[in-house]
């Protein structure tokens, strides 16, 4: 046995996170971790390796007992973890970042660059990423930093992999590559303990897998004895019937439409139009531009030509804050880094993008706060004992709702939505796309950029999909189906 | 609050505990202040005197008041490490403006809150349009006006003549010294701008994630000049209490260092370095902090150049203290 452990009890500030979990780990085997958010699946993970120490209960790694454990000592002991949230030094190479406290060296003194960066390139080779070696960190996208953690993470000799949410930012190749990557470790004996919100990988990678629920186990199983629904059935605690709401028609009003935008190398020479009360998705891989897209659109960027229209009146939106004063609102792929405020309260973070319109004489109207800001938090179901608390003890996809509830309580008429449940739970989701379609109901519009393909499939009316910078082919809602979409992102004629 | 928040607190079976750990983490420097008095009363009986206390006030009010405008910066996620300069740059104009100008003396001391709130924004300006970070733009207006100072007065003293004047900072009020009432008067007005206006509410947004305040409608811009703005005002109300107190200013050390103890009591408050996290009331039990100490310091008569080593320790206590993450 890789790793034990049993009786695991967590608590943070009097809440209790994880309670009486025994979990453990085969050699050779990738063991899926699954859950709603906050059911405890990442301080799991945490407690693995080293970040967080339980409260009870004891582990053993690679037969030898562990009491007391730091990140360090995890990484001596074998057990390596590619974290949700990326950790990297910006002002750094990637194989600087890559070999970051474990750098080969000369003499015990040297740190030896070349091998550094020979290995670097061999990982990212495997990886399916040519990036060089020498590449600041800074320079990358959001996707190229992901892959870059991973290779971080298996650049050293460990035998326990611990992996959250490994492919929440990766293309359809990379995550086969990384697939392969993985089932090369599992022959050598590795063991992978595998969180994720996407359940058909569980069934595509994984050997094993643990349900928790609200902080406890609630079954421990072979993947292959387990239908999907089963599973889902397990992590909710109820049967879940229908995920996608079924499709409305538009209505035919025009609300935004976009001429001749350009902003190279991102895209260029991009038009589309939307309706109220639709939902459009526009999807693509890596480096085709969807993200510099939305950016543009909200104002985050200028572009270099082209025309937006807002209700059929041409607009200039050089600054975010004209998109929003328009009413735009707008949920960004990188929570951490330009989302939310981790030193501010659920309150505060929600409220933060509308001061203007709940405030007396300059000062903050807080009874008026807090009931839109509630208002938010029962809509979109986010769990917190109390909205007082930062922000930062809430679980990743908590943090994702309350990303979007700002836009709710800014009570926007257009939601740019990039990769919006990225790190949330079947559960969570569902009732997300059914809150999406109560906000299109409204009349308002929505652009929704995706990865995920059984997403844009279920939720959009029409789904834009690009290609190195422009929209390659338009596909409504009847004729979607994965391989179309994935065949038009790849540049295929179809 | 509404059914839901009650829903959440009752649902929670330590909510006591957490209570306990929420006023902690809020107001540890409190319980520091109030052990730190109980301490030096105990050392010795003439601390609680009434005359003793306020002295102790009356002292740390140029600092204290300084320390509030530092709040604004450094919750920002900057610092401004040129408040002493300003502050005799400040007290230069006011002092020239009556002696040199023969001005009346509330004119010199408009001069002297628009020079202090000027040498602000161009701190700024600096910061933003410079794209340079605080700590360098501030050190070189430090620099800057302290020169000015310097050459306007060959470094020597400007000194009034006008009696009046330091009536500011030397007579009392209802049996409060004035500068003490100026202090409290500023700290009111920081803790509602800080705590309850949504500028306050933006300068922690800006502090806590500058990219993801950008992308919630607030102007960076705006708010980094008006925050560098009060901290430039702070010190020159610092300097009309310091130039009336004396009824001078001495170009060379008026204000010497203050930032340095400024820094340091927001510190001590609990505000963080790296922005986006602090309570101006913090800032003021910091303030008091360092004023009972040195105050007891010199009652047991220890070596005002022994004074240091115990400053740097507290310092370096109350971070310690702090640390929760």
């Amino acid at each position: 046995m890789l790793l034990q452990m049993k009786g695991i009890t967590k608590s943070f500030y009097g809440v209790q996170v994880l309670d009486n979990i025994d979990f453990e780990l085969r050699p050779g085997e990738v063991h899926a971790l699954v859950g709603e958010n906050g059911a405890g699946k990442s301080t799991l993970a945490k407690l693995i390796s080293g970040v967080h120490r339980p409260d009870d209960g004891y582990m053993v790694v690679n037969g030898k007992p562990v009491p007391l454990f730091s990140p360090i000592e995890a990484q001596r002991m074998g057990i390596s973890m590619i974290y949700q949230e990326s950790c990297l030094v910006p002002e750094m190479s990637i194989a600087e970042n890559v070999f970051l406290g474990s750098e080969p060296r000369w003499l015990g003194l040297f740190s030896n660059m070349m091998k550094m960066k020979r290995e670097t390139k061999s990982i990212l080779r495997l990886l399916g990423m040519p990036l060089h070696p020498n590449t600041k960190v800074k320079d990358l996208s959001m996707s190229e930093h992901h892959i870059v953690a991973i290779a971080k993470a298996l650049s050293l000799k460990a035998n326990i992999f611990v992996m959250d949410e490994p492919t929440a930012s990766l293309s359809d190749s990379e995550r086969i590559r990384l697939f392969g990557m993985i089932r090369r470790f599992k022959a050598n004996g590795v063991g992978i303990v595998y969180i994720t919100h996407r359940l058909n990988e569980i069934f595509e990678i994984c050997d094993r897998v643990t349900v928790l629920r609200d902080g406890k186990k609630v079954l421990t199983s072979n993947v292959n004895e387990l239908s999907e629904k089963e599973l889902v059935k397990q992590m909710v605690g109820r049967e879940l019937t229908q995920i996608f709401p079924p499709i409305s028609e538009p209505t035919g009003v025009e609300l935004l439409r976009v001429e001749n935008l350009t902003r190279k190398p991102w895209f260029e020479k991009i038009d589309f139009k939307l309706n109220e009360g639709e939902i459009l998705g526009i999807t693509g891989l890596m480096g085709s531009g969807t993200e510099g897209l939305a950016k543009t659109i909200f104002g985050e960027v200028k572009p270099e030509s082209g025309k937006v229209y807002w209700h059929r009146q041409p607009i200039q939106l050089s600054t975010p804050r004209q998109a929003i004063d328009t009413g735009f609102g707008y949920v960004n792929r990188d929570r951490i880094e330009s989302g939310l405020f981790m030193d501010m309260n659920v309150y505060h973070n929600l409220t933060i993008a509308s001061l203007k319109k709940i405030h007396r004489y300059h000062l903050v109207h807080e009874q008026q706060e807090h009931h839109k800001a509630l208002d938010a938090i029962i809509q979109l179901d986010i769990k917190t004992h109390d909205p007082e608390q930062e922000i930062k003890f809430l679980s990743g996809g908590n943090q994702q709702k309350v990303m979007l509830g700002k836009w709710l309580v800014a009570e926007s008429d257009l939601y740019i939505l990039d990769e919006p449940t990225r790190g949330i739970d079947v559960a969570s989701k569902s009732e997300l796309y059914v809150l999406l379609h109560e906000l299109v109901n409204e009349g308002k519009g929505m652009i929704v950029i995706s990865s995920d393909m059984s997403e844009l499939i279920g939720l959009c009316n029409r789904i834009l999909v690009m290609h190195e910078g422009r929209i390659v082919n338009e596909i409504t809602h009847e004729e979607a189906t994965q391989e179309r979409i994935l065949q038009a992102a790849s540049g295929i004629r179809g | 609050m509404s059914q839901v928040a009650t829903d959440f607190e009752s649902k929670n079976p330590s909510a006591g505990m957490r209570w306990g750990k929420y006023l902690w983490d809020q107001y540890s420097v409190i319980f520091a202040f109030l052990v730190l008095v109980a301490l030096a009363a105990i050392l010795n009986e003439h601390f609680l005197d009434i005359g003793n206390i306020t002295n102790v006030l009356r002292q740390v009010s140029i600092v204290g008041i300084l320390s509030l405008g530092m709040t604004f910066v450094i919750i920002l996620g900057g610092i401004d490490l040129s408040v002493g300069s300003v502050l005799a740059f400040s007290g230069t104009v006011i002092m020239a403006a009556q002696v040199t100008y023969e001005l009346p003396i509330w004119i010199s001391i408009v001069l002297g809150l628009v020079a202090g709130a000027l040498l602000g924004v161009i701190n700024g300006l600096v910061i933003t349009y410079g794209k340079i970070t605080a700590f360098i733009a501030t050190l070189a207006m430090m620099t800057i006006a302290r020169s000015l100072a310097l050459y306007y007065a060959d470094a020597g003293a400007i000194s009034g003549f006008d009696s009046s004047y330091s009536k500011i900072g030397n007579e009392y009020l209802a049996g409060v010294p004035i500068p003490v009432i100026i202090f409290g008067l500023i700290f009111l007005l920081s803790y509602i701008v800080l705590e309850k206006t949504v500028f306050g509410r933006h300068i922690y947004a800006v502090g806590g994630n500058t990219q993801a305040a950008r992308l919630s409608a607030i102007s960076v811009f705006r708010v980094t000049i008006i925050s560098y703005l009060i901290c430039g005002l702070t010190a020159a109300i610092g300097a009309v209490i310091e130039t009336s107190r004396l009824n001078s200013i001495s170009t060379s050390s008026s204000g010497h260092m203050y930032e340095l103890d400024a820094i340091a009591a927001v510190i001590i408050g609990g505000t963080s370095l790296s922005g986006g996290r602090g309570r101006i009331v913090g800032t003021l039990f910091g303030v008091l902090i360092l004023g009972v100490l040195s105050n007891i310091m010199n009652l047991l008569n220890i070596s005002p150049y022994l004074q240091g080593v115990v400053k740097g320790l507290i310092i370096i206590a109350a971070v310690l203290l702090q640390k929760r993450d």
